[in-house]
């Protein structure tokens, strides 16, 4: 188990080091001058120049980088010409409600997703596992912000059931304005739920194992709730740690959408105001947040079962 | 034993065999051809089928509901929703054509690389490929979108920058199981290059997975390209896209439903279609001989 932790700690510093390396390289190489957009490009060349000493893009590469990944590392990305305030300062007031939003979207999609599995994987190719498949492609052709805003009309606009902009915190706060957002989140990573926990039940319900305690005479809430549920969530959780770069980059749209100021909306807000410095730190965050929680769920599947930690040694 | 003479029976033409091939596909198949074909064509031919401009005002006409002569409704300026959505369409099309069949190959190409050479190549390219995939699709996009400036040249950099790698990494684990395959084998032994084995030899070979996976990408990129722009990163106004209609109706969402909903239907019927087709297609059901 130690050695498994080590050589899977020592994948995401690597990857973590490839992200600062991208985030920090990407102003050079993608066309286009950010300094030149953020004067809205008409800066004359004397102007290029002093924004760019100002944020230091006039220094050697190497020394700008060397800079950066100190910042980095000690937790400073940088000032914020257009706030002109620190970064982490500026993200951070941002981070909670994202957060929070993240966590109740993926619970919506639990809730919604397992059931619905299950009641598909028990009766194949019937008139319910049909119907669901049709209801899944549906949700899975549905743009995130375009559900958004159906469910902001008929639960927030029509029925005046929950408010559909803004951010409130507490318990009822946050249900009250978080729920429409997360619903919308969910609902989308429901879709991959129900597929994949779906089509791993099926494979599970067939091993001999199950033929074993149904002759035993195990009743069926028992076989599948206790018996096969454990070995198919396996798969679901690969999905999930897979699907949480989509469940971020959802909150960007979701938080705009619902005008929720977490960190996906200052995205937006910063791309809109030309901030480069903020978008990169962004950028970087988020990709971060990625690695870590990857991490931690290949951790918690190699805790849960043991093939996953001596398959990979 | 028939003693008739064999005649070859009259070959039938391109299109008709093409017909006869799609009706032989499953039902859902069939369906999600239908429903694509339809906006296909409503796309390419937007400028002949739209009854007015999509930049026509009427201020005689602002807000009115779904009618004969306003099918989709008018927005707060008088502009046929209807016109502006066949033109978005059209738009949001190209687009997505673009977005996702530029990177297709170029990952194809570096997953057979890193397959085909092992080792450090391999080592150097998968690396690539983690940490591109390890940022959110979205958050990578929008910070590209930031450095070139918003609108469609910003998303058609960004996207192909970022969408190789997922192409890359299902080429290059097939890669890994093709090259030895006898034929792939062969190349070496008849002295190909490694050019030629992996241009002309592997590549065909691994397009067939990545052409399936498209599938899915094709309304992965559409929606991602509608809320881009919708969210003020894509198109700019006053020109149609889907996404920016969406946007546009939002402040009017109580009192004139149709220009959000709408436009958003259309886009929910596109997905529709593609994902039964993609469904029926990854069922390896694909019938009517090789494809």
């Amino acid at each position: 188990m130690t050695l498994y932790v080590l050589r899977r700690l020592a994948l995401s510093v690597g990857v973590l080091f490839g992200l600062a390396v991208v985030t920090f390289f990407m102003i050079h190489l993608v066309p286009g001058d950010p300094v030149q957009l953020a004067l809205g490009g008409r800066g004359t060349p004397e102007a290029v120049a002093e924004v760019r000493g100002q944020l230091g893009l006039d220094r050697p590469l190497l020394t700008q980088f060397g800079d950066f990944l100190g910042g980095v590392v000690t937790g400073d990305l940088g000032l914020s010409v257009a706030q002109n305030a620190p970064v982490t300062e500026i993200i951070g007031q941002r981070l909670a409600p994202s957060a929070i939003l993240i966590v109740y979207g993926l619970f919506v999609a639990l809730v919604i997703g397992v059931p619905l599995a299950i009641i598909a994987a028990l009766r194949p190719n019937g008139v319910v596992d049909n119907g669901i498949r049709l209801v899944t492609t549906f949700a899975f052709a549905m743009p995130a912000f375009w559900l958004g805003l159906m469910l902001a009309l008929i639960f927030g606009l029509s029925l005046k059931w929950f408010p559909v902009s803004g951010y409130e915190s507490g318990i009822g706060g946050i249900l009250r304005t978080l729920t429409l957002p997360a619903v919308t989140l969910g609902l989308s990573l429901a879709v991959v739920v129900v597929r994949t926990l779906r089509s791993s039940l099926l494979e599970v319900l067939q091993t001999e194992y199950i033929d074993a305690a149904r002759s035993r005479g195990l009743g069926e809430w028992r076989v599948v709730g206790r018996h096969a549920l454990r070995n198919a969530v396996m798969a679901t959780i690969t999905v999930l740690s897979v699907d949480i770069g989509f469940l971020i980059g959802g909150t960007v749209v979701v938080e705009s959408v619902f005008q929720i100021p977490g960190a996906g909306s200052l995205l937006v807000e910063s791309v809109r105001a030309r901030d480069y410095e903020l978008v990169q730190a962004i950028a970087l965050i988020a990709g971060a947040a990625v690695v870590l929680l990857s991490l931690a769920t290949d951790l918690l599947q190699a805790t849960i079962d043991p093939r996953v930690r001596l398959a990979k040694r | 034993m028939s003693t008739a003479t064999l005649t070859p029976p009259a070959r039938p033409s391109a299109a008709g065999r093409l017909l006869r091939r799609v009706w032989r596909q499953p039902l859902p198949v069939r369906i999600g051809g239908v429903l694509v074909g339809i906006l296909v064509f409503a796309a390419v031919f937007a400028p002949l089928l739209a009854p007015y401009g999509q930049n026509d005002l009427d201020f005689n006409a602002q807000l009115q509901g779904p009618s004969l002569a306003h099918p989709m409704g008018t927005d707060d300026t008088g502009r046929d929703v209807f016109s502006r959505t066949l033109y978005g369409l059209r738009i949001d099309l190209a687009v997505v054509l673009f977005i996702t069949y530029v990177p297709l190959p170029i990952g194809v190409l570096m997953g057979a690389i890193a397959g085909y050479f092992g080792g450090k190549v391999d080592l150097v390219i998968s690396r690539i490929i983690d940490i591109t995939i390890a940022f959110p699709f979205i958050v990578l996009v929008i910070a590209i979108v930031a450095i070139v400036g918003p609108g469609l040249t910003g998303i058609m950099i960004g996207v192909p920058i970022v969408a190789w790698a997922l192409y890359a990494r299902l080429a290059r684990s097939e890669m890994l199981v093709l090259r030895e395959q006898p034929f792939m084998l062969a190349t070496t032994a008849l002295g190909y290059t490694r050019r030629r084995a992996i241009l002309r030899h592997a590549v065909p070979n691994l397009m067939r997975s990545s052409l399936i996976y498209s599938t899915v990408d094709l309304v992965v990129n559409l929606l991602l390209l509608a809320g881009l722009s919708y969210l003020g990163l894509g198109m700019q106004p006053p020109n149609a896209e889907l996404g920016t209609i969406i946007a546009e109706g939002q402040a009017n969402l109580l009192n004139a439903w149709w220009i959000t909903t709408l436009p958003g239907l259309v886009l929910v019927v596109f997905g529709v279609g593609v994902g039964l087709i993609g469904d029926g297609l990854s069922d390896g059901e694909l019938r009517g001989g090789g494809a």
